[in-house]
């Protein structure tokens, strides 16, 4: 689903000494199918513009067209919310049904479905985060672990069938197998429904591994936009504002700093991996001067 | 949610006023607002509007913030004014059909207004200009004597502190989760007072969860650093009368004799 954000500010309580400046003058482009991950440090303006794209803030000035719906109309903006799917930072805090169906049910109903149509969402929606309906469905959401929670208040957004996804932190807080579950659902949404999404992270590595293209804000702007690769080639920058690098990129720069032949690129493990394999074997070969890997560089 | 709310906001400052001991400025208004209610006289009112007028001056407030915490009450005001007008038997100055408006009710109501007006206006002055925990410690000494009689000084301040510093907190939250459940199609605003007041189930429900587990876990954060209510602990700030805190006592003294001998005139 196509999301057009065009010079837009916002700013939080104008006109008292509260003021701050959340957002200026932010371009983004989002387009049908695509996976697109925001990074930036805390108070660079994340939270809000993903507000703004789901009209829950109407921004101090520019425009937003999500779908063809223009939000500066105020009619379009529950439109908006129906097919955007917003997921905060720790949406279990959220749950509030007797019952998990019920509360994944909470959304579809609020579409105005019917009840056969309801159930096979919530249904559906459990399965996607590898809950059993059966099982779970039945049982009192705070009576479940802390990441069952969390994959429960995703179905309740899923089971609206949005047509864009925002996540804000989905692995927060969760032990290294809960993220890479989260996340490995959040990647088959996108793989096999071509289900387009927005990750905002503060996690390098799982934007790395996940996004098409990156987008990185900081002090309410937008700084850097592109392909993943091309933004974590930017290192310099990045830590200039505040940011690093996912730990295999870092790893392959400092390498290809101490002069090993290797393309410095790589955002997963495996990638990386790959990499180091291929240039030790052409060292194995001798075809460079094999005193350049231990000749120590810069760090 | 959160924005204009402005009855007992604290707006930080470095004033003459909010540098002034919190017992002060406690007691000071306690007095002018009893003070108030004992003025019959125009002169009498004149030097109460004076007083404020040269309080908000020194403390440096914004008019506006005044203004938006007298604003809620504006109906009551005007409403106890026009009932004052028509209702107070005297000197007939104006027919409307029956109802008969008076010299007397003019006088009387406008009196009720000003001095409304001013009891709003300076106890807002006390909170806009006394940070929330400053306010507290100020309450719980001025309490003290009080505490042989079984008066639970500590305990109250405590509580109060508490409640205001979750106040913006819950607030916030309230407002989170209140956009979590919009983006799920929620609706808050429309409908008949059934449908909104069934809608607000997928706020309360989380809020109230999200407070208990608030007071368990600021609870134990209490206890692990050693809290064990009132007795023996010592402060971190200590409150402390200087120079102008005299002054100020001075001058509303000066003010409460002449209103005094205003009205004994």
């Amino acid at each position: 689903m196509p999301v057009t954000v065009s010079r837009v500010s916002h700013v939080y309580l104008e006109n008292t000494p509260f003021e701050a400046r959340a957002l200026s003058d932010v371009d983004l482009e989002v387009a049908d199918g695509e996976f697109v991950g925001i990074i930036g440090p805390t108070g660079s303006g994340k939270s809000t513009l993903i507000q703004v794209i789901d009209g829950l803030i109407r921004p101090t000035s520019g425009r937003v067209v999500v779908d063809g719906l223009d939000l500066s109309i105020k009619a379009n903006l529950r439109e908006v919310r129906r097919r955007v799917g917003l997921i905060f930072q720790y949406p279990e805090h959220q749950l509030f049904e007797e019952t998990v169906a019920a509360d994944v049910a909470f959304g579809p109903r609020n579409l105005g479905l019917a009840e056969g149509e309801v159930a096979e969402r919530v249904d559906e929606a459990l399965r996607l985060v590898g809950l059993d309906p059966e099982e779970i469905g039945p049982r009192s959401p705070f009576a479940l672990s802390g990441g069952q929670m969390r994959r429960v208040a995703i179905a309740g957004v899923l089971a609206m069938r949005p047509r864009l996804l925002i996540l804000d932190e989905p692995a927060a807080g969760l032990d290294p197998r809960g993220r890479e579950e989260i996340l490995g659902y959040v990647r088959r949404l996108h793989r096999t429904l071509r289900q387009t999404v927005i990750l905002v992270s503060h996690h390098m590595e799982d934007v790395a591994r996940l996004a098409d293209r990156v987008v990185v804000m900081h002090g309410g702007r937008v700084v850097m936009d592109g392909p993943t690769k091309d933004v974590f080639a930017a290192g310099d920058r990045l830590r200039a504002l505040g940011l690093r690098l996912p730990a295999v990129t870092e790893l392959m720069q400092r390498l290809k700093e101490r002069g090993w032949p290797v393309a410095a690129d790589a955002l997963t493990v495996e990638e990386a991996a790959r990499r180091i394999i291929e240039a030790a074997g052409r060292l194995d070969r001798g075809s460079v001067d094999r005193r350049a890997p231990t000749g120590g560089g810069a760090r | 949610m959160s924005r204009g709310l402005t009855v007992g906001q604290y707006l930080p400052g470095r004033s003459v006023i909010h540098r002034l001991d919190p017992r002060t400025k406690i007691l000071i208004t306690t007095v002018y607002v009893l003070i108030l209610f004992a003025i019959n006289s125009v002169w009498g009112y004149a030097a109460a509007v004076v007083f404020a007028l040269l309080a908000l001056t020194l403390s440096a407030i914004p008019l506006r913030y005044l203004a938006d915490g007298i604003r809620p009450m504006l109906v009551l005001i005007v409403l106890t004014m026009v009932l004052n007008v028509f209702l107070t038997p005297g000197a007939p100055i104006w027919r409307l059909g029956r109802l008969v408006a008076t010299r007397e009710g003019l006088i009387t109501g406008g009196f009720l207004a000003v001095r409304l007006i001013l009891l709003i206006a300076v106890t807002s002055l006390l909170t806009l200009t006394t940070s929330p925990v400053a306010l507290t410690d100020g309450l719980e000494r001025l309490l003290k004597p009080f505490v042989p009689l079984g008066l639970p000084a500590h305990e109250l301040a405590m509580m109060m502190t508490i409640a205001l510093r979750f106040i913006p907190t819950l607030l916030e939250e309230a407002e989170k989760i209140m956009k979590a459940q919009m983006a799920r199609g929620a609706d808050f605003e429309s409908g008949n007072l059934i449908r909104r007041t069934k809608a607000l189930i997928p706020l309360l429900v989380p809020l109230f969860i999200s407070s208990f587990r608030r007071a368990d876990e600021l609870a134990m954060a209490m206890e692990a650093r050693g809290y064990h209510g009132g007795a023996g602990r010592t402060r971190y700030r200590q409150l402390r009368v200087g120079p102008a805190d005299y002054l100020a006592v001075s001058v509303t003294t000066v003010f409460v004799a002449g209103l005094i001998y205003l009205r004994l005139r």
